[in-house]
């Protein structure tokens, strides 16, 4: 039987197909239709016949689509005004909309704004720190050249950014690719002196006069091709020309160094350097001033080497012909540390070469040793990434959960609009400049917020960077643009769920409140609740990573030990000035050591006495005093350690467990060994210490020995204090002890246990960054959940009206309130863990001592998820159950 | 029959011309077009309605929704002053094109 309205149905569905039908024209079409069929059937046509004339009447349907698209088209170009109009009304309605829900907004835009704020620092932290070095227009040639080698005895081979100081001349000399080189070096701390002025530097930099033709680094006053010619020049960054110079022209001045004869004469001033440049210098003398650097030895010289290749050079192919380096030059050198020829230490199994570390590469991927500036680590860039993003997402499921779940309060609105003719196209556009506003006015929060914490965030990651909404207005510009698009993306999902409301529906009250989408609303919470648990179980893990590396025992005590940098100013007096201090109450031992754990050691080489083979062992060494034992907090496994009792001592070394591992010694005590350095005196080996960190845990224990020379001035004086209660006096009275016995040079001194954590400088501002930036992620997710359960409880408030009135508890109440975000709690916690187990599983790969991560760690995590969540969700909850029933319910 | 092109042409000038001796609704416009072309104008129905919605996006018409005691709700459409100040000028326009064109064939019967 044919049925006339279905058929009809069925043929408008033919219009909904085109966007260019609205209801109104649709409405029009099917009068038409109808008109023309009942005329039809008035001049006797059968229905059916009547129906099927019509419409072949009526003609193709896409035909009068495009004609009507047309008309749109038109209307887009001509009829500009009517759109402003509408899209004006759009405006206030938003606005109307945002001030009448102002604590939902309130919410919306706070999670927002500190989403937007946090992705924004951590996006310029991330800029800053991948940027490094690119600023000069020749990176892509400037290669740094580190050492590398591998010794017997050692399980890690040795990766240094220093080389012999030869090799600049040397490469360009021998690669014709080679087009220049420069080398720079770093001085220990220096007295600099103006007249009367003495300031004591942490570091005087000295480069050779290529310097400015390799680098990019501006110089201000003075000449970038000779400025580094002359021995004896020095340039002042801008700030330090300030510093010793005042506002008068420092060009021609002369500084005195270390020594009050030492004259160097100031050639230039340069701008400070960028914040992402891994060269940071204030005092920049020539190279050509250091006799011993400007020979043809290789021995026992570092440098920093820069080379500057042709631009069609091979790296790799160059980094290949530099082997022949090792053995014509540096051969040398290992015979003179081995005693064995290159080859027959070759033969041993020993290796050493070079490689060519790209200059953009220095500040993030570098795996070398000495470097100039703590580096970074390139898997914390895609860590920072990455929470950067998850709290940006955290923000936008906020926007996307309050949003649909506060879509029942606009039902009303839409019908109306849909019923007076809005398309569902204008509806989504007006649902998404509301969202985009919203994102606006969070966005300025953000550059407003991102504007005052600055100097925080610059703390709370230890340096200042490159760029900063002072430096660069396109941040500004670019933190608009997230904001907007966080807008859009955050605005879509709710656009399309409104706008689908069908009118009918709405105006007769039929859409469940809230109800809509509840699994994408779980699904978007789940999702946070994964975030915010990968987050905490990854924040506590690292944290006690770093507490363990720098609580843990290393094998020496560097708690209350006060450190003085060149002991060298005592000269003679070394002795009465040790003495003295020893007399001071506070003090409980005093020991002086050319070196200690965290900074350089020099290396030695040894041969057993009893050996046939006579097979070299190079060591780090440490030359100590008597007391060096006790003021360490070295454990000695066996023998003893260097005596004031037996004047031998100064003949004999005392060897770490690694050492005599290495040596291959069961029972080393007694054993021979010789050395160059000693002229071959045989040295007794008088002491075993249990193996202890002379470096990070990022690196194992290397084999280390130690000799006594108690009078050498170089390196370190250890001060260990007895009670931390008033370090400040005991500061004052061996900063009183010091200076009757220094000769003029300024007290200069650190703490070792503070001094030892920049070893983990990388490690402690991520865990720090971390630690922030998760708890933000976690306060922004909890924020949308606190507005999700108010919103809910607001909606159930007559039914949880009723349940009371019906005789359910409050306890049932708070059960049928909670049950479903403990259900999502429990679903993210699954989700969460074994990726969170992964994800840390990877990052402890970093050390080599590494804590085992105990479970509770994850209960924890999740512990603290409920705790939180619960406690936002509480009030809401408790208010809910425990209201009077009566306020809800006599509303109607 | 009439081409296709010369009915899209004329289209403008009849509806004009349709409504301006009153106000109507879709389905009876084109009712009047096929009666007072004796069917030789072929339209197919539909694409009557983009012209209209054209008119009165060009302010030449304007339509209400009206209820006035049928059965069913009608858009009427009304001939707005700028729609008579238009049909003015197509008439002007179709009245030169059959000057023309009578100017031709009857110099062309007068030569034979």
């Amino acid at each position: 039987m044919f049925d006339l309205e279905n058929s009809i149905k069925l043929w408008l569905k033919n219009f909904g197909k085109f966007q260019a039908f609205d209801t109104g024209i649709l409405q029009e079409m099917e009068l038409h239709l109808r008109d023309h069929i009942e005329d039809l059937k008035a001049k006797g046509v059968e229905e059916e016949e009547a129906f099927k004339l019509a419409v072949a009447e009526f003609g193709d349907i896409p035909e009068v689509a495009k004609e009507e698209y047309w008309n749109h088209a038109r209307q887009r170009s001509v009829l500009r005004v009517a759109r402003v109009a509408l899209l004006k009304n759009y405006y206030f309605v938003a606005i109307r909309n945002l001030l009448r829900h102002s604590s939902y907004f309130t919410i919306n835009i706070a999670g927002l704004a500190v989403g937007i704020a946090s992705f924004a620092f951590i996006a310029l932290y991330v800029i800053n720190e991948t940027n490094y070095d690119l600023f000069h227009s020749k990176y892509e040639q400037i290669y740094r050249v580190s050492s590398e080698s591998k010794t017997k005895g050692h399980s890690a081979a040795k990766d240094r950014a220093v080389t012999n100081a030869p090799l600049a001349k040397t490469m360009v000399e021998l690669y014709p690719e080679v087009i220049n080189a420069c080398r720079i070096t770093k001085s220990r701390p220096l007295l600099i002196g103006r007249g009367d002025l003495k300031i004591m530097e942490d570091e005087v930099y000295y480069a050779d006069s290529a310097f400015f033709s390799l680098f990019d680094f501006e110089l201000i006053k003075g000449d970038r091709e000779t400025a580094l010619d002359y021995p004896k020049s020095i340039l002042l960054s801008e700030s330090y020309a300030k510093k010793y110079f005042g506002h008068s022209d420092p060009i021609g001045e002369s500084l005195t160094i270390d020594e009050d004869t030492t004259f160097y004469t100031v050639r230039g001033v340069f701008a400070d350097f960028p914040a992402n440049s891994h060269l940071q210098f204030d005092l920049l003398a020539s190279m050509i001033s250091i006799p011993r650097l400007n020979n043809s030895k290789w021995i026992g010289t570092n440098v920093h080497t820069y080379a500057l290749l042709d631009n069609r050079a091979d790296p790799d192919a160059l980094e290949e012909k530099m082997h022949e380096i090792v053995s014509d030059y540096i051969g040398k050198e290992i015979e003179f540390y081995t005693g064995t020829s290159y080859e027959e230490w070759v033969a041993q199994g020993n290796h050493a070469g070079h490689y060519l570390r790209p200059l953009k590469d220095i500040h993030l991927r570098s795996t070398s040793s000495e470097e100039f500036e703590p580096t970074g680590k390139v898997s914390y860039m895609y860590i920072y990434g990455l929470i950067g993003m998850v709290i940006l997402m955290i923000a936008i499921f906020n926007f996307v959960n309050l949003a649909t779940t506060h879509s029942a309060s606009r039902a009303k609105e839409v019908g109306v609009r849909k019923v007076i003719g809005s398309s569902k196209g204008n509806l989504i556009s007006q649902f998404l400049l509301d969202s985009m506003l919203v994102a606006l006015v969070a966005g300025v929060f953000a550059l407003l917020l991102v504007y005052i914490l600055t100097p925080f965030f610059y703390e709370l990651i230890g340096k200042e960077l490159a760029y900063g909404l002072n430096t660069h207005v396109m941040i500004w510009v670019g933190m608009i643009v997230v904001a907007l698009i966080v807008g859009l993306l955050a605005g879509i999902y709710p656009a399309f769920v409104l706008s689908a409301f069908k009118p009918i529906n709405v105006l007769k009250g039929q859409v469940s409140l809230g109800a809509k989408s509840g699994w994408l609303r779980n699904f978007l919470v789940t999702l946070q609740f994964s975030a915010s648990i990968i987050i905490v179980i990854g924040t506590l893990v690292i944290y006690n990573q770093i507490d363990f590396m720098l609580s843990q025992n290393l094998g020496f005590d560097r708690e209350q030990v006060l450190v003085i940098e060149r002991p060298d100013g005592l000269g003679k007096n070394l002795e009465t000035f040790k003495e003295e201090l020893r007399r001071n109450p506070n003090v409980k031992a005093v020991a002086n050591a050319i070196s200690i754990p965290g900074k350089e050691y020099i290396i030695r080489a040894y041969r057993k006495d009893d050996d046939p083979h006579d097979e070299t062992f190079v060591f780090k060494n440490n030359q100590v005093s008597h007391d060096h034992l006790e003021l360490m907090g070295l454990d000695l496994v066996a023998g003893r350690f260097f005596s004031k009792k037996f004047a031998s001592d100064s003949d004999a070394v005392v060897i770490n467990e690694s050492a005599a591992k290495a040596f291959g010694y069961e029972d080393p005590i007694g054993k021979t060994l010789n050395s160059v350095w000693k002229k071959g005196r045989p040295l007794p080996i008088i002491g075993i210490i249990k193996d202890y960190n002379i470096k990070s845990l990022h690196e194992d224990v290397e084999p280390i020995t130690l000799e006594l020379d108690p009078s050498n001035t170089n390196g370190y004086l250890n001060i260990k204090l007895i009670t931390t209660q008033d370090v400040r006096q005991t500061l004052a009275s061996i900063e009183e002890t010091w200076y009757e016995h220094s000769q003029g040079m300024p007290f200069q001194y650190f703490f070792f246990d503070e001094e030892y954590q920049n070893l983990y400088k990388s490690e402690v501002t991520a865990g720090r960054i971390l630690i922030v930036f998760s708890g933000l992620s976690i306060f922004i997710a909890c924020l949308g959940l606190i507005g999700l359960v108010a919103f809910t409880a607001t909606i159930r408030r007559k039914e949880i009206g009723i349940r009371k009135v019906l005789g359910a508890s409050a306890t049932t109440l708070i059960r049928l309130l909670s049950s479903e975000i403990a259900r999502l709690i429990l679903i993210a916690t699954l989700i969460s863990w074994p990726l969170a187990y992964f994800a840390i599983d990877y990052w402890l790969q970093n050390f080599s001592a590494r804590i085992s991560v105990s479970a509770w760690i994850y209960l924890g995590s999740t512990l603290v998820l409920i705790l939180i969540v619960g406690g936002a969700i509480s009030f809401q909850t408790i208010r809910a159950a425990f209201g009077n029933p009566v306020e809800c319910l006599r509303e109607e | 029959m009439i081409s296709k092109n010369l009915t899209a042409a004329s289209t403008k000038p009849i509806v004009l011309g349709i409504l301006k001796q009153g106000n109507s609704y879709g389905y009876l416009i084109i009712k009047k077009i096929k009666e007072l072309s004796g069917g030789k104008m072929k339209y197919s129905d539909g694409m009557l309605y983009p012209v209209l919605h054209r008119l009165e996006k060009e302010g030449l018409i304007v339509s209400k929704w009206t209820l006035n005691g049928e059965s069913r709700p009608r858009k009427y459409y009304e001939i707005t002053s700028a729609g008579k100040e238009a049909l003015t000028a197509e008439k002007e326009q179709w009245n030169q094109v059959f000057s023309v064109l009578d100017t031709l064939w009857e110099t062309k019967q007068s030569t034979k």
